[in-house]
């Protein structure tokens, strides 16, 4: 998203109270709120007893099959506590997508904190990057399924 | 000829006059003959279903200046897509000649009026509305969103708070007919559906939206990067996402509320994308329903796949062979 770089006009303005005003205000903008809802996630996998939930995927209970982000919750909690060998369990494609995403959050509010700019992503690289993921979702699925059904 | 589409403001070349498609939004126009009579009566509205004004112009000769006219300026204030903004006044319209939601101008007007008035504009006029918002105030679009999410967030929650008993001994008929197993995983599901499953639902719902508008918007605007559909910005997807999460106030309707809820934002959302990322209605469709549908046929293929082993069980039990699931 190359130009998520150019902050909205009222974002800021909403952001001010979380950033604690002055500079930091002003360079918060959609890419910094991502990086929130990220470190979020890591503080809810990490801290709260989200497996504890009885929430079970419904397609899973009719089919007995995953579904294509079955195992993603075990996975971010797995990675958030730092085991990586059952994060890549549940499931592999979780287990990236968590590293990933705590790791650009992290970056991220770093980033803005020393003042640096937003990356440019070209518009070619960024959809490469889209299809990959989807691709990686894809071969997730699959191998989950090949896992379940096989021997 | 030259020709601007006054929808995406990219020129092409044309032979005729008339109906016809511009060849990179895909948005219908009209081009009208300078040299035609001009009509008995001054036209001042734009054709029926294209809602938009064109410009169009003989190719110039050599050595021309090659400048093209200018967009059509916008309609007054209080007409369709103006936006409630009374002429003469309010700020001035953004570069493409955009016009603030009322909502972002809710200081002004008051934020009640604000909010109906934008609400009315997004479920009656979503093409208007997205095609001519400014995209440069995306807050006002996700507090629009998270308004609505939490007050209808809230009355549902007080209607499923009320017919709990009946929803539980509803979805315990259901679990009757399920085999063992997968009843008792949906027996842990129950709690959710009721009691205190939808208070902290609705507790939860402001810090559900921002994040469920903010997820919505970049899984949609990557998704247009795959199918170069994002001609813009993300702020515009994130304001097309924020205006039309606000449908979601429709949860207060009694009974079938998420599901007119559902239908009308998954709607507004493809005609919005379109508009405000002027990719037109096809690559909008794909974008906005290419996760719901990738969803159904993981779904449907792995129902597939488990029914296929349920029959193949069944038919070695059938020969009288060992059973291995």
């Amino acid at each position: 998203m190359p130009d998520d770089a150019e902050p909205s006009a009222d974002v800021p303005a909403s952001a001010a109270a979380m950033a604690g005003g002055g500079a930091l205000a002003r360079d918060f903008g959609h890419a910094e709120v991502f990086a929130v809802i990220g470190l979020l996630s890591f503080a809810v996998a990490r801290y709260l007893p989200v497996l504890a939930i009885p929430l079970v995927c419904p397609a899973r209970a009719l089919t007995g099959l995953p579904c294509p982000t079955c195992g993603m919750t075990h996975a971010f909690v797995a990675v958030a506590h730092g085991d990586v060998a059952a994060a890549l369990a549940a499931s592999p494609a979780g287990a990236l997508l968590a590293a990933l995403a705590w790791l650009l959050s992290a970056a991220d509010l770093v980033r803005l904190v020393v003042g640096a700019r937003l990356p440019a992503v070209p518009e070619r690289t960024a959809r490469l990057l889209v299809a990959a993921g989807a691709v990686a979702l894809v071969v997730n699925w699959t191998w989950m399924i090949a896992r379940e059904l096989l021997p | 000829m030259l020709a601007r589409c006054a929808r995406c403001q990219n020129n092409f070349t044309t032979e005729t006059f008339g109906l016809q498609r511009c060849p990179h939004c895909g948005s219908e126009l009209l081009l009208s003959d300078p040299n035609a009579p001009p009509p008995a009566a001054p036209q001042t509205a734009s054709p029926a279903g294209t809602g938009m004004a064109t410009s169009a112009q003989p190719a110039e000769p050599a050595g021309g200046s090659g400048a093209l006219p200018p967009p059509p300026p916008p309609p007054p204030g209080g007409g369709p897509g103006g936006f409630g903004t009374p002429p003469g006044g309010g700020p001035p319209p953004g570069p493409e000649g955009e016009l603030p939601a009322p909502f972002a101008e809710r200081d002004r007007l008051g934020f009640f009026h604000a909010y109906i008035e934008t609400f009315k504009l997004v479920a009656t006029k979503p093409q208007e509305f997205f095609r001519r918002v400014r995209i440069d105030r995306s807050g006002s679009a996700v507090l629009f969103g998270l308004v609505s999410a939490v007050v209808g967030n809230a009355i549902s929650a007080l209607y499923s708070w009320a017919g709990a008993q009946q929803a539980t001994l509803a979805m315990r008929q259901m679990m009757d007919r399920l085999p063992a197993d997968q009843r008792q995983a949906f027996e842990q599901m129950v709690p959710w559906f009721s009691g205190h499953g939808v208070l902290w639902t609705a507790l939860f719902a402001p810090i559900w939206a921002i994040v469920s508008i903010y997820v919505a918007a970049g899984i949609l605007h990557l998704l247009l990067l795959l199918f170069r559909g994002a001609n813009r910005r993300f702020d515009a997807t994130l304001t097309t996402v924020g205006y039309a999460y606000g449908l979601t106030i429709l949860l207060a309707v009694p009974a079938c509320g998420s599901l007119i809820a559902l239908v009308w934002y998954i709607v507004a959302l493809i005609i919005g994308t379109a508009e405000s990322q002027r990719c037109g209605t096809g690559k909008a469709a794909a974008a906005v329903l290419l996760p719901g549908v990738l969803l159904c046929c993981c779904c449907a293929g792995a129902g597939v796949l488990g029914l296929a082993g349920a029959m193949k069980a069944i038919g070695g039990v059938t020969k009288g062979g060992p059973v291995d699931l």
